[in-house]
């Protein structure tokens, strides 16, 4: 039998082998951004237009709760992650099946945003080449790192966050100087409903994929009293960064030029001029996408596989399944959509609603299960005490 | 370890650049292209392409105009234009380093937009190119212009035309995005600078043929810039000239140098330049520091723009009659140019309003954008009723911090 990280004894383990540090934060950034390229972005501009920098901020803020019930998810998991936390919760069967259902919706994300990530690369970066070569490549270190440990995966992704966020920052700077304030105005001319809409698309593709994090078990965690604190902290950077991606999308282009694109961020990028001395760099500067979509589908590779180990327990290797699942999502990205056009038609009106609805689901049903389980738990430690303080007595 | 080697070379085979992998002397680098409309409606496309080959060659003698190659082709579309130039180039076209695209006064009055469509459409190509209108003249022929003073004529004209936006002050740097955004947003009009092919006086003749720069023939499809068959090039020099400006994105007409000099500086795209007041005594002020606030108002069912321009001036002449600069006569020379820029403000703004009937000043996009809903109550008649009845209160205000430290004693 295969031992998962659920079933080894954390007190004998090194400190390798625990998640340091910001590991568990460190995936924040990468989760919420993944979506953006190609999907949240088109969408919130789409929707919230010349104001959706005022959407990011407003989503991040109802975006809080989400993320305060994935808190709680975490801290209430018993050291556990989401697939033995919901069959602890619902029991073996009922547990298995839910699992199921997580396993299928997190399968048809990652081959969309595969899918989106390979049109990206086709259109904007590599056009000559086929993508199908692309996603190979690309899935290939994907499965590589799916089938090591949450913990190397968490490295992974504080290594990524570093060069995202040194990315991010000479963006900034050599795109500022195209700054006009005036391309952000008017403010709320339609009125906020398109900017709660753009909020709400924010919270969506932001926010709800961070119930991703609840395949961290915790007791694998080096400090895991720090866990609420670190990634709050690291909720509000990513959201600073986003809504200035979003301020300078807006202020450097304006909304009529980012109408006509479907990929603004990396159009504001071929603005970038260091002194005028480095230029068109905007090919290496957008790997700040790539590189969180990598994170995003190797969690949900992990995630898959590892549930789908703990059904089919006997196997030993530890690549086969993330070979098959990476496999399944690469055939899958390229059946998915017909094409590009109806891709975009099906992001801008049904993916909002899927997505929001299965991970809020997931979201809402765990956190919900674990109070009244808390709850239960309580009572019937207060009846064992006052039957306890009655013996006594 | 012979897994990792193994690994190593797959990446180097498998990774290098993929399809899209290019060599350097496998591209035709595109400088500038041209783009024309001739009589059957077709696209009629020139691109200037740098011949490295040449430049390389590091021969002395070697003339300039061998470092370029001028490819033309029709077509119904730009791109197959463009498409059908491997015809006769061995190369490709890689449009990433093109620095400018200069249209005909015929594609700017009727077809701007499609000819942009493949600019915009093109993902490898750059789009920090100027964009710049070729007056009177076809852009074939103004790019097979020999210039003096750069060896190539889109590194002349590109850097005219920038150091004219910063030290004249009649033109401005417009790159695809800023046309784009003229072009689609609501409230604005295009822009564009222009160039104008002029014949160059004798003198100026005389010393371009002293100067023995050999020219080669014309060989295949291929028009090499300055070729002996082309002697009336030699006549002629390329010189910026003023603003072109657009309604309803249809070429018009050209602006004057004072109307190209208020629209920079109510843009605030104006980086430098000279005023000058002949009226008495002559007074030349160059500007280090202009700026325009644009603020408009809705007061008593009046649309209001107030324009507010602050400037920084040094004094870089003066007259006979002019005395010594003093603390008396400073405020004097202040006024007297306040008063000029004024004067040049005002006739721009109404000329805008009357006669070229172009929102040329961006109201529309001001009021739409601070002064929101009053604009969308009038959005849909804006143009038919309100535009031309704002009333503009222009003030001026251009200090001369320095007297420049000259005591003027003749």
């Amino acid at each position: 039998m295969v031992n998962t990280e659920n079933d080894i004894d954390t007190s004998k383990l090194n400190d390798s082998d625990k998640i340091q540090g910001l590991g568990v934060s460190s995936f924040i950034f990468p989760l919420i951004y993944s979506c953006f390229l190609g999907m949240a972005s088109y969408n919130i501009f789409h929707t919230a237009q010349v104001n959706a920098y005022i959407s990011v901020i407003l989503g991040s803020l109802i975006g809080i709760i989400p993320f305060l019930l994935v808190m709680y998810i975490l801290k209430n998991s018993g050291g556990e992650d989401i697939i033995d936390l919901n069959i602890s919760l619902f029991g073996n069967v009922v547990g298995t099946i839910i699992n199921a259902i997580l396993n299928i919706a997190l399968i048809l994300f990652a081959t969309l945003i595969l899918y989106n990530l390979a049109l990206f690369l086709d259109t904007q970066y590599i056009p000559d080449t086929s993508s199908l070569y692309v996603k190979i490549l690309l899935i290939t270190v994907i499965i590589y790192a799916a089938s090591k440990s949450i913990a190397t995966i968490s490295r992974i992704s504080q290594i990524i966050f570093i060069i995202n966020l040194a990315l991010f920052l000479l963006s900034c700077i050599g795109i500022v100087s195209e700054f006009d304030y005036n391309n952000l105005l008017p403010v709320l001319s339609d009125g906020i409903k398109p900017v709660v809409c753009g909020g709400i698309e924010y919270m969506i593709f932001g926010v709800l994929p961070l119930f991703l994090l609840t395949i961290i078990p915790t007791k694998l965690v080096k400090n895991k009293e720090h866990i609420m604190r670190n990634s709050s902290i690291m909720y509000i950077i990513s959201s600073i960064i986003i809504f200035i991606i979003f301020l300078i999308i807006t202020g450097v282009l304006g909304y009529e030029v980012i109408s006509i694109y479907k990929y603004p961020e990396y159009m504001v990028l071929k603005k970038f001029s260091l002194f005028d001395i480095i230029e068109r760099i905007e090919n290496t500067l957008a790997l700040q996408n790539v590189f969180s979509m990598f994170i995003f589908l190797t969690l949900i590779v992990y995630i898959c596989s590892k549930s789908i180990k703990k059904v089919f327990n006997k196997l030993k290797s530890q690549e086969l399944i993330p070979t098959l699942l990476g496999i399944l999502i690469l055939v899958l990205s390229n059946y998915i959509f017909e094409n590009s056009s109806y891709a975009t038609e099906f992001i801008l009106k049904y993916i909002p609603y899927i997505v929001g609805i299965v991970l809020g689901v997931f979201i809402l049903l765990t956190s919900i299960t674990i109070f009244i389980r808390n709850l239960i738990n309580k009572k019937s430690n207060d009846l064992l005490i006052q039957s306890e303080l009655e013996k006594e007595s | 370890m012979r897994y990792k080697i193994i690994v190593i070379i797959m990446a180097m085979i498998l990774l290098n650049g993929l399809n899209n992998s290019r060599e350097l002397n496998d591209l035709a680098i595109v400088s500038a292209i041209g783009i024309d409309k001739v009589e059957n409606g077709n696209f009629k496309v020139s691109a200037i392409v740098l011949n490295p080959e040449k430049q390389d060659s590091g021969s002395s003698s070697s003339s300039a105009s061998n470092k370029m190659i001028v490819y033309e082709r029709e077509a119904p579309s730009v791109q197959e234009a463009i498409r059908n130039m491997i015809l006769e180039s061995p190369k490709r076209l890689y449009l990433a380093h093109m620095e400018l695209l200069l249209v005909s006064e015929e594609v700017a009055k009727k077809d701007l937009v499609n000819a942009l469509d493949f600019f915009i459409r093109d993902n490898e190509g750059s789009n920090d190119f100027l964009f710049v209108i070729s007056k009177g003249t076809s852009p074939s022929q103004t790019l097979q212009v020999k210039t003096q003073a750069e060896e190539i004529p889109t590194e002349n004209i590109v850097k005219s035309i920038k150091a004219s936006n910063k030290y004249v002050g009649i033109t401005t740097n417009n790159l695809l995005d800023d046309t784009l955004e003229n072009l689609l947003e609501e409230g604005e009009e295009v822009v564009m600078p222009s160039i104008v092919v002029v014949k160059s006086d004798k003198n100026e003749k005389d010393e371009s043929e002293s100067s023995g720069q050999e020219n080669s023939g014309t060989t295949g499809g291929e028009q090499e810039q300055g070729s002996s068959n082309s002697s009336t090039q030699e006549d002629e020099k390329i010189l910026v000239d003023t603003l072109a400006y657009f309604k309803d994105n249809e070429f018009k007409g050209y602006m004057t140098k004072e109307e190209s000099m208020a629209y920079t500086i109510l843009r605030n795209k104006f980086k430098g330049g000279v005023i000058q007041i002949d009226k008495e005594d002559r007074l030349v002020a160059e500007f280090v520091q202009c700026k325009a606030n644009l603020t408009p108002k809705y007061e008593n069912g009046q649309y209001i723009m107030d324009i507010e321009v602050k400037g920084i001036c040094n004094i870089a002449e003066t007259g006979k009659k002019l005395g010594n600069v003093d603390y008396k006569s400073i405020e004097e020379y202040e006024k007297l140019i306040s008063q000029e820029l004024y004067t040049y403000i005002k006739q721009y703004v109404d000329k805008c309003t009357n006669e070229y009937d172009s929102d040329l000043m961006g109201y529309g996009k001001i009021f739409r954008e601070k002064l929101n809903k009053e604009y969308i109550k009038v959005k849909d008649v804006f143009y038919k009723e309100i535009f031309k009845n704002i009333k503009t209160n222009i003030n001026v205000n251009i200090e001369f911090p320095n007297d420049g430290g000259i005591n003027k004693k003749w």
